[in-house]
């Protein structure tokens, strides 16, 4: 009886030191899934943000591809041929002379930019004095 | 009892916890791979995604070719009721209206791919049950048959099947890829874009070429315009960078729209005159042959040659095309008057084998290297079956067949100071990232010609302009060298009376070449047919336009 008192009292005193240990394990244990979920909640939100941001680049390359689209259609040569023929009514400057000055002629005159950007901008004039009107050519 | 195992009531609750939370724990990160499959077909959902296919750009960045959003419809004949057909009566063609008017089988049957919007708004808007849309993207040339020849077009699933949508397809094609999507216990699915790795493909790469579309236009323009007044049956111009071999247009007469699908079974159309055609080019070969002539010490530039009507040779003739005697010619008369007679002696003067080498070292009867599909090499018979005539047929241009794009070249070398250039007209190829996987640059062949030799030959080829075949070509403004040609057209072994192949080539400023073109047209049947009745007019009023839009080429450092 009291042997078994004894041994009664050596587990409880067992249990009571390690008691602690496994209601911390347990602790633990809930709140590593409880993280878990919590992890696995935040990135389907990531991914539903990634959604949003991914439908967005889509829209974006369709709006690119389409005003892209739309630019070459503007700057074809043959619409803006056309345009200036039937709408506009220019005709060929075939009696106009064109004098064209080099660019050693005009090293003299101070640069007012980029020689390039000059020559661009001419190139992008002269598409455009591709046609003159008929009264120019009787002025 | 429970005092008696293990000392302590709590150590079976724990062993029960221990079980529980491990059981729960495997079922989590260690599914059964029967659960994982069913889940997956349960709450992800695969499905395809079409991608755009590569932009062509031209030099300045403009698209070419782009693909655009289109709708396609199918119908699933699990679901469809066959007495719908009708309503599609008008809207899809009468054969297709008539296969669904039956029951079909399957669960697949195209009704309509790639088409326009008014079409896809009808059928979306007729919400018959057992149709269904698809997206997908259509290939589109917004300037219609603008260098059609050179970007080619695709089949109706974006493989491309001529030109640079051919050549070039590796990089322009990207295969259609995959979308993981979530699904709802309803069925609903939310795209939240999750692509697997091994479905994950590169995007479509980008190529941008060397023309200049608004010279295209240009000299597209001018073709039609030669064409049609001398009612021609086909023609070609290349225009091209001397300093680079920059191909900076080329044209093709007759043309076609690729958007038009159904002109792309027409064979002649789909044909590229610049690259794919060959014919005899006439006198415009004599500057390469007095060129060659000139480099091997065949002939001195001071000598002169008796230049009759007609001369005997081997078994046969030759004669002057202008039916008189010249007499005397200097070297360079013979060039800028266009002596057959002259030119014959001239090319005899050189060993047939010395002279077949040459001219392969000038390109011909080789493959130029350009990066198009259906290049042809031309025809160059080996010296071996260069007997009787042949060698003084050869010197004045026929005898042999050449591309305009070979004759292009040539004409380049001698505008640039010698050097035979490989012509090209990609740019540059980007991939999907961005980065140029290929760029096009200046890369010379050899030197085919001394610069002496060559500076003599420009001033003679300005004086075929000024004072010879070459006057309806004379510009006021501007220096042009050129040579005239007037080629017949063999067939069967015999040449066809009556049928000429008439061209101009030439470069401007003389002096400083910044275009090289060949005007090439075939078979005029309106009375004139000389080159420099035919074609040198039309290389007269390409030369203005370019001349008075101011166009630049590019400079041949930025190559």
């Amino acid at each position: 009886m009291v042997n078994e008192k004894r041994a009664v009292r050596k587990s409880v005193s067992i249990a009571r030191e390690v008691s602690p240990y496994l209601i911390f394990f347990a602790l633990v244990l809930f709140g590593s899934f409880m993280g878990l979920g919590v992890l696995r909640l935040y990135s389907f939100r990531l991914e539903c943000k990634l959604n949003s941001i991914n439908s967005q680049i889509e829209s974006f390359q369709a709006q690119q591809v389409e005003l892209k689209q739309r630019l070459s259609s503007l700057l074809s040569p043959g619409r803006i041929y056309g345009y200036s023929k039937k709408d506009l009514g220019m005709v060929y400057a075939s009696n106009v002379k064109v004098l064209r000055i080099d660019e050693p002629l005009l090293a003299e005159l101070p640069e007012t930019g980029n020689r390039k950007d000059m020559a661009a901008s001419r190139e992008n004039e002269g598409w455009f004095y591709f046609f003159l009107e008929k009264a120019l050519a009787g002025e | 009892m429970l005092k008696r195992v293990g000392g302590s009531p709590w150590l079976l609750v724990f062993i029960f916890f221990a079980v529980l939370f491990w059981r729960v724990a495997s079922l989590q990160l260690l599914p059964d791979p029967r659960v994982e499959r069913q889940s997956s077909r349960q709450y992800w959902s695969r499905v395809p995604v079409s991608t755009n296919r590569g932009f062509i750009y031209d030099i300045k960045g403009n698209a070419l070719a782009l693909s655009v959003p289109t709708s396609s419809f199918f119908l699933d004949p699990a679901f469809w009721n066959p007495s719908d057909a009708s309503a599609l009566k008008g809207i899809l063609p009468e054969s297709i209206v008539k296969t669904i008017s039956s029951s079909l089988p399957g669960r697949f049957f195209w009704l309509v791919r790639k088409t326009d919007e008014v079409t896809a708004g009808k059928i979306r808007g007729l919400k018959l049950k057992g149709i269904y849309e698809i997206n997908e993207k259509k290939r589109l040339y917004p300037n219609k048959s603008l260098l059609a020849h050179v970007l080619g077009f695709c089949n109706i699933d974006d493989k491309g099947l001529s030109g640079i949508e051919l050549v070039w397809d590796k990089i322009l094609f990207s295969p259609p890829g995959y979308k993981v999507l979530a699904k709802e216990s309803s069925g609903r699915t939310i795209d939240i874009s999750r692509y697997s790795h091994e479905e994950r493909t590169a995007g479509p790469g980008s190529v941008t070429l060397t023309v200049d579309s608004r010279i295209q236009f240009i000299i597209e323009k001018r073709l039609e315009e030669g064409i049609r007044e001398h009612k021609a049956k086909w023609g070609s111009i290349i225009c091209l960078d001397p300093n680079s071999g920059a191909i900076v247009g080329m044209a093709s007469w007759p043309s076609f729209d690729p958007n038009v699908r159904e002109s792309l079974k027409n064979l002649k159309l789909i044909m590229n005159n610049s690259i794919g055609r060959t014919y005899e080019p006439g006198s415009t070969f004599k500057p390469v042959i007095m060129g060659i002539a000139l480099e091997r010490g065949a002939v001195r530039l001071n000598e002169s040659f008796k230049c009759p009507y007609r001369i005997k040779v081997a078994d046969g003739h030759i004669s002057e095309a202008s039916n008189r005697s010249y007499g005397s010619l200097s070297v360079s008369e013979i060039l800028v008057k266009s002596s057959n007679t002259g030119m014959a002696q001239v090319g005899m003067r050189v060993k047939p084998f010395d002279m077949y080498y040459s001219v392969r070292e000038w390109g011909f009867g080789k493959n130029p290297g350009v990066e198009l599909n259906g290049v042809e090499d031309g025809l160059l018979s080996t010296p071996e079956q260069w007997r009787g005539v042949v060698p003084s047929n050869i010197a004045i241009g026929q005898g042999l067949a050449i591309t305009p794009l070979h004759l292009a070249s040539a004409i380049a070398a001698i505008a640039n100071n010698g050097y035979l250039l490989r012509p090209f007209i990609v740019s540059q190829a980007t991939d999907s990232s961005g980065q140029v996987i290929y760029r096009g640059e200046r890369q010379v062949v050899r030197e085919v010609l001394s610069p002496r030799t060559a500076s003599w030959l420009r001033k003679v080829m300005v004086d075929v302009v000024k004072k010879g075949t070459g006057k309806q070509a004379d510009l006021p403004f501007v220096s042009i060298a050129a040579k005239t040609g007037t080629g017949q057209v063999a067939e069967k072994g015999e040449y066809l009376k009556g049928k000429w192949v008439s061209s101009f080539g030439g470069f401007w400023p003389a002096e400083n070449a910044q275009y090289v073109m060949l005007v090439v047209i075939g078979e005029p049947t309106r009375g004139k047919y000389y080159g420099g009745d035919v074609a040198a007019p039309v290389f007269r009023s390409i030369v203005e336009d370019i001349y008075q839009t101011g166009l630049l080429v590019k400079a041949a450092a930025d190559w």
